[in-house]
Protein backbone atom coordinates (compact mmCIF):
# COMPACT_ATOMS: atom_id res chain seq x y z
CA UNK A 1 0.00 0.00 0.00
CA UNK A 2 1.36 3.12 -1.27
CA UNK A 3 0.64 6.85 -0.02
CA UNK A 4 3.43 8.85 -2.48
CA UNK A 5 2.46 12.44 -0.13
CA UNK A 6 3.33 11.07 3.30
CA UNK A 7 6.76 11.91 4.15
CA UNK A 8 8.57 8.58 4.58
CA UNK A 9 11.23 9.43 7.73
CA UNK A 10 10.83 11.36 11.03
CA UNK A 11 11.81 14.52 11.90
CA UNK A 12 14.37 16.02 14.82
CA UNK A 13 15.47 19.47 15.09
CA UNK A 14 17.56 20.05 17.99
CA UNK A 15 18.53 24.03 19.04
CA UNK A 16 21.11 24.64 21.39
CA UNK A 17 20.87 28.16 23.98
CA UNK A 18 23.13 28.59 26.25
CA UNK A 19 23.13 31.16 29.16
CA UNK A 20 25.20 31.60 31.83
CA UNK A 21 24.73 29.15 33.87
CA UNK A 22 22.12 26.76 31.91
CA UNK A 23 22.28 25.43 28.60
CA UNK A 24 18.41 24.44 27.01
CA UNK A 25 18.20 22.21 24.20
CA UNK A 26 15.02 23.09 22.26
CA UNK A 27 13.72 19.61 20.74
CA UNK A 28 11.05 19.58 17.81
CA UNK A 29 9.82 16.57 15.98
CA UNK A 30 9.54 13.11 16.49
CA UNK A 31 12.22 10.88 19.03
CA UNK A 32 11.74 7.38 17.95
CA UNK A 33 14.16 4.36 16.89
CA UNK A 34 15.25 6.39 13.99
CA UNK A 35 16.14 9.95 15.51
CA UNK A 36 16.80 8.82 19.10
CA UNK A 37 20.68 8.22 18.63
CA UNK A 38 21.16 11.87 17.34
CA UNK A 39 19.28 13.11 20.33
CA UNK A 40 21.33 11.10 22.57
CA UNK A 41 24.39 12.27 21.07
CA UNK A 42 23.49 16.11 21.27
CA UNK A 43 22.69 15.33 24.86
CA UNK A 44 26.00 13.31 25.79
CA UNK A 45 27.61 16.70 24.08
CA UNK A 46 25.48 18.82 26.48
CA UNK A 47 26.08 16.33 29.47
CA UNK A 48 30.09 16.70 29.07
CA UNK A 49 30.16 20.47 29.72
CA UNK A 50 27.57 20.17 32.30
CA UNK A 51 29.36 20.83 35.55
CA UNK A 52 32.61 21.06 34.29
CA UNK A 53 32.97 24.97 34.64
CA UNK A 54 34.02 27.09 37.75
CA UNK A 55 30.10 27.22 38.43
CA UNK A 56 28.86 24.98 40.54
CA UNK A 57 25.08 25.91 39.72
CA UNK A 58 25.61 24.36 36.25
CA UNK A 59 21.78 23.15 34.63
CA UNK A 60 20.71 21.43 31.52
CA UNK A 61 17.12 22.09 30.35
CA UNK A 62 15.47 19.55 27.61
CA UNK A 63 12.46 21.56 26.18
CA UNK A 64 9.99 18.35 24.15
CA UNK A 65 6.84 21.14 23.87
CA UNK A 66 7.60 21.01 20.02
CA UNK A 67 8.06 17.19 20.40
CA UNK A 68 4.85 15.71 18.55
CA UNK A 69 6.04 11.72 19.05
CA UNK A 70 8.20 10.29 21.96
CA UNK A 71 8.53 6.45 22.50
CA UNK A 72 10.19 4.02 24.06
CA UNK A 73 13.98 4.84 22.87
CA UNK A 74 13.72 8.68 23.77
CA UNK A 75 12.40 7.86 26.96
CA UNK A 76 15.38 5.72 27.38
CA UNK A 77 17.62 8.57 26.68
CA UNK A 78 16.06 10.78 28.84
CA UNK A 79 16.51 8.09 32.15
CA UNK A 80 20.48 7.27 30.39
CA UNK A 81 20.91 11.22 30.62
CA UNK A 82 19.70 11.77 34.05
CA UNK A 83 21.80 8.88 35.36
CA UNK A 84 25.14 10.66 33.76
CA UNK A 85 24.42 13.85 35.28
CA UNK A 86 23.37 12.70 38.65
CA UNK A 87 25.09 14.55 41.41
CA UNK A 88 26.83 16.61 38.59
CA UNK A 89 24.52 19.23 37.41
CA UNK A 90 20.36 19.40 37.42
CA UNK A 91 18.67 17.63 34.70
CA UNK A 92 15.09 19.42 33.74
CA UNK A 93 12.76 18.57 31.12
CA UNK A 94 10.35 20.96 29.69
CA UNK A 95 7.03 18.66 28.49
CA UNK A 96 3.35 18.96 28.53
CA UNK A 97 0.30 16.97 27.09
CA UNK A 98 -0.20 13.47 25.65
CA UNK A 99 2.83 13.16 23.22
CA UNK A 100 5.28 13.99 26.01
CA UNK A 101 4.14 13.91 29.29
CA UNK A 102 2.00 10.82 29.55
CA UNK A 103 4.13 8.42 28.11
CA UNK A 104 6.87 9.68 30.87
CA UNK A 105 4.29 9.34 33.38
CA UNK A 106 2.71 5.78 32.51
CA UNK A 107 6.52 4.65 32.82
CA UNK A 108 6.94 6.36 36.53
CA UNK A 109 9.15 8.63 35.36
CA UNK A 110 7.20 11.53 36.29
CA UNK A 111 8.01 10.68 40.11
CA UNK A 112 12.18 10.37 39.43
CA UNK A 113 12.81 13.11 37.11
CA UNK A 114 12.24 17.15 37.19
CA UNK A 115 9.26 17.72 34.48
CA UNK A 116 7.70 20.96 33.79
CA UNK A 117 4.83 22.13 32.11
CA UNK A 118 7.10 24.98 30.39
CA UNK A 119 10.54 26.18 30.50
CA UNK A 120 10.01 29.16 32.16
CA UNK A 121 8.41 27.34 35.12
CA UNK A 122 11.82 24.61 35.21
CA UNK A 123 13.81 27.95 35.01
CA UNK A 124 11.87 29.63 38.48
CA UNK A 125 13.59 26.33 40.28
CA UNK A 126 17.42 27.47 39.46
CA UNK B 1 -22.73 11.41 -3.32
CA UNK B 2 -21.78 14.96 -2.27
CA UNK B 3 -18.23 15.41 -0.01
CA UNK B 4 -20.90 15.10 3.52
CA UNK B 5 -22.22 12.03 2.84
CA UNK B 6 -18.86 10.73 1.95
CA UNK B 7 -17.42 11.55 5.01
CA UNK B 8 -20.45 9.98 7.23
CA UNK B 9 -20.05 6.76 5.39
CA UNK B 10 -16.12 6.69 5.66
CA UNK B 11 -17.30 7.44 9.86
CA UNK B 12 -19.80 4.88 10.45
CA UNK B 13 -18.39 1.60 8.15
CA UNK B 14 -16.44 -0.59 9.50
CA UNK B 15 -13.03 -0.42 7.85
CA UNK B 16 -9.50 -2.43 8.37
CA UNK B 17 -6.05 -0.89 7.18
CA UNK B 18 -4.19 -4.00 6.38
CA UNK B 19 -0.39 -4.03 5.98
CA UNK B 20 1.68 -7.31 4.81
CA UNK B 21 4.81 -8.62 4.69
CA UNK B 22 6.61 -5.16 5.26
CA UNK B 23 9.95 -4.97 5.94
CA UNK B 24 11.61 -5.14 9.89
CA UNK B 25 13.58 -2.24 9.51
CA UNK B 26 13.51 0.96 11.48
CA UNK B 27 12.94 3.39 8.36
CA UNK B 28 9.48 2.05 7.63
CA UNK B 29 7.89 2.51 10.81
CA UNK B 30 7.48 6.23 10.41
CA UNK B 31 5.58 5.82 7.24
CA UNK B 32 3.35 3.13 8.79
CA UNK B 33 2.72 5.49 11.64
CA UNK B 34 1.39 7.96 9.25
CA UNK B 35 -0.67 5.39 7.61
CA UNK B 36 -2.25 4.63 11.25
CA UNK B 37 -2.72 7.85 11.38
CA UNK B 38 -4.38 8.38 8.69
CA UNK B 39 -7.01 5.53 9.14
CA UNK B 40 -7.79 7.03 12.58
CA UNK B 41 -8.41 10.04 11.17
CA UNK B 42 -10.49 8.58 9.26
CA UNK B 43 -12.40 6.33 10.98
CA UNK B 44 -13.18 9.20 13.38
CA UNK B 45 -10.84 7.98 16.57
CA UNK B 46 -10.90 10.80 19.58
CA UNK B 47 -7.48 12.89 19.55
CA UNK B 48 -6.85 10.82 23.59
CA UNK B 49 -7.53 7.55 21.75
CA UNK B 50 -5.77 8.18 18.66
CA UNK B 51 -2.34 9.28 20.78
CA UNK B 52 -2.05 6.03 23.08
CA UNK B 53 -3.19 4.06 19.86
CA UNK B 54 -0.12 4.89 18.06
CA UNK B 55 2.38 4.73 20.42
CA UNK B 56 1.62 1.37 21.20
CA UNK B 57 1.27 0.14 17.94
CA UNK B 58 4.72 1.62 17.43
CA UNK B 59 6.53 0.12 20.40
CA UNK B 60 4.99 -3.09 19.47
CA UNK B 61 6.65 -2.80 15.69
CA UNK B 62 9.88 -0.76 17.19
CA UNK B 63 10.41 -4.61 19.33
CA UNK B 64 9.52 -6.10 16.17
CA UNK B 65 12.74 -4.50 14.63
CA UNK B 66 15.38 -4.48 17.50
CA UNK B 67 14.56 -8.07 18.68
CA UNK B 68 12.67 -10.43 16.83
CA UNK B 69 15.16 -11.30 13.46
CA UNK B 70 18.92 -11.61 13.94
CA UNK B 71 21.26 -9.09 12.20
CA UNK B 72 21.42 -9.18 8.89
CA UNK B 73 18.33 -11.54 8.37
CA UNK B 74 15.62 -8.50 8.39
CA UNK B 75 12.49 -10.55 8.05
CA UNK B 76 8.83 -8.81 7.77
CA UNK B 77 6.43 -7.96 9.96
CA UNK B 78 1.96 -7.87 9.66
CA UNK B 79 -0.11 -5.09 10.79
CA UNK B 80 -3.88 -5.66 11.28
CA UNK B 81 -6.16 -3.11 12.52
CA UNK B 82 -9.91 -3.63 12.56
CA UNK B 83 -12.55 -0.72 13.41
CA UNK B 84 -15.69 -2.05 14.68
CA UNK B 85 -18.42 0.64 14.52
CA UNK B 86 -20.98 -0.70 16.63
CA UNK B 87 -19.54 -0.92 19.72
CA UNK B 88 -16.43 2.20 19.30
CA UNK B 89 -13.89 -0.78 19.48
CA UNK B 90 -10.17 -0.64 17.78
CA UNK B 91 -8.01 -3.90 17.69
CA UNK B 92 -4.40 -3.76 16.49
CA UNK B 93 -2.97 -7.13 15.71
CA UNK B 94 1.09 -6.91 14.89
CA UNK B 95 2.77 -10.45 13.72
CA UNK B 96 6.34 -10.95 13.06
CA UNK B 97 7.97 -14.65 11.96
CA UNK B 98 11.44 -14.23 13.97
CA UNK B 99 12.01 -15.04 17.59
CA UNK B 100 12.83 -12.44 20.38
CA UNK B 101 16.21 -12.31 21.49
CA UNK B 102 16.14 -11.28 25.70
CA UNK B 103 17.49 -7.96 26.35
CA UNK B 104 20.60 -7.22 27.86
CA UNK B 105 20.88 -5.87 31.21
CA UNK B 106 18.20 -3.41 31.53
CA UNK B 107 19.12 -1.85 34.50
CA UNK B 108 22.05 0.06 32.69
CA UNK B 109 20.88 0.24 29.23
CA UNK B 110 17.38 1.31 30.67
CA UNK B 111 15.65 0.12 27.78
CA UNK B 112 12.75 -2.07 28.04
CA UNK B 113 9.97 0.44 28.34
CA UNK B 114 7.96 -0.64 25.09
CA UNK B 115 6.17 -3.58 27.07
CA UNK B 116 5.37 -1.54 30.02
CA UNK B 117 4.33 1.11 28.26
CA UNK B 118 1.94 -1.36 25.28
CA UNK B 119 0.32 -2.60 28.93
CA UNK B 120 -0.02 0.73 29.99
CA UNK B 121 -1.77 2.63 26.72
CA UNK B 122 -4.02 -0.62 25.61
CA UNK B 123 -7.18 -1.38 27.42
CA UNK B 124 -6.40 -5.11 26.96
CA UNK B 125 -2.95 -6.88 25.83
CA UNK B 126 -2.70 -10.83 24.32
CA UNK B 127 0.71 -11.75 23.74
CA UNK B 128 1.03 -15.07 21.60
CA UNK B 129 4.80 -16.44 21.47
CA UNK B 130 4.73 -19.53 18.89
CA UNK B 131 7.81 -21.44 17.46
CA UNK B 132 6.60 -19.62 13.67
CA UNK B 133 6.69 -16.11 15.97
CA UNK B 134 4.75 -13.80 18.08
CA UNK B 135 1.49 -12.17 17.92
CA UNK B 136 0.37 -8.88 19.92
CA UNK B 137 -3.32 -8.37 20.04
CA UNK B 138 -4.17 -4.59 21.56
CA UNK B 139 -7.61 -3.46 22.06
CA UNK B 140 -9.49 0.04 22.92
CA UNK B 141 -13.29 1.03 22.97
CA UNK B 142 -13.14 4.96 22.54
CA UNK B 143 -15.95 7.44 23.26
CA UNK B 144 -17.42 8.45 19.86
CA UNK B 145 -17.88 12.02 18.92
CA UNK B 146 -19.95 12.27 16.90
CA UNK B 147 -20.97 15.78 16.49
CA UNK B 148 -24.17 15.97 14.69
Amino acid sequence: MEYPDVAPESHLGLAVEVTDSVVVLHVSGEIDIVTAPAFEQKLAELASLSGTSASDTSVLVVDLLGVRFLSSAGLAVLMRTADELEGRSRFLIAATGPATARPMTLVGMAETLEIFPTVEAALTTV
Amino acid sequence: MNECERRVVAATADRHLVIEGERADPHVLATVRRQLAEFARVIGLPPDTTGDVLLATYEALANIVEHAYSPGDPGTFDLVVEHRDEDAALTVTVVDRGSWKPEADNSVTRRGQGLRLINALSESVRVDRGDGGTQIRMQWHYRPTRGG
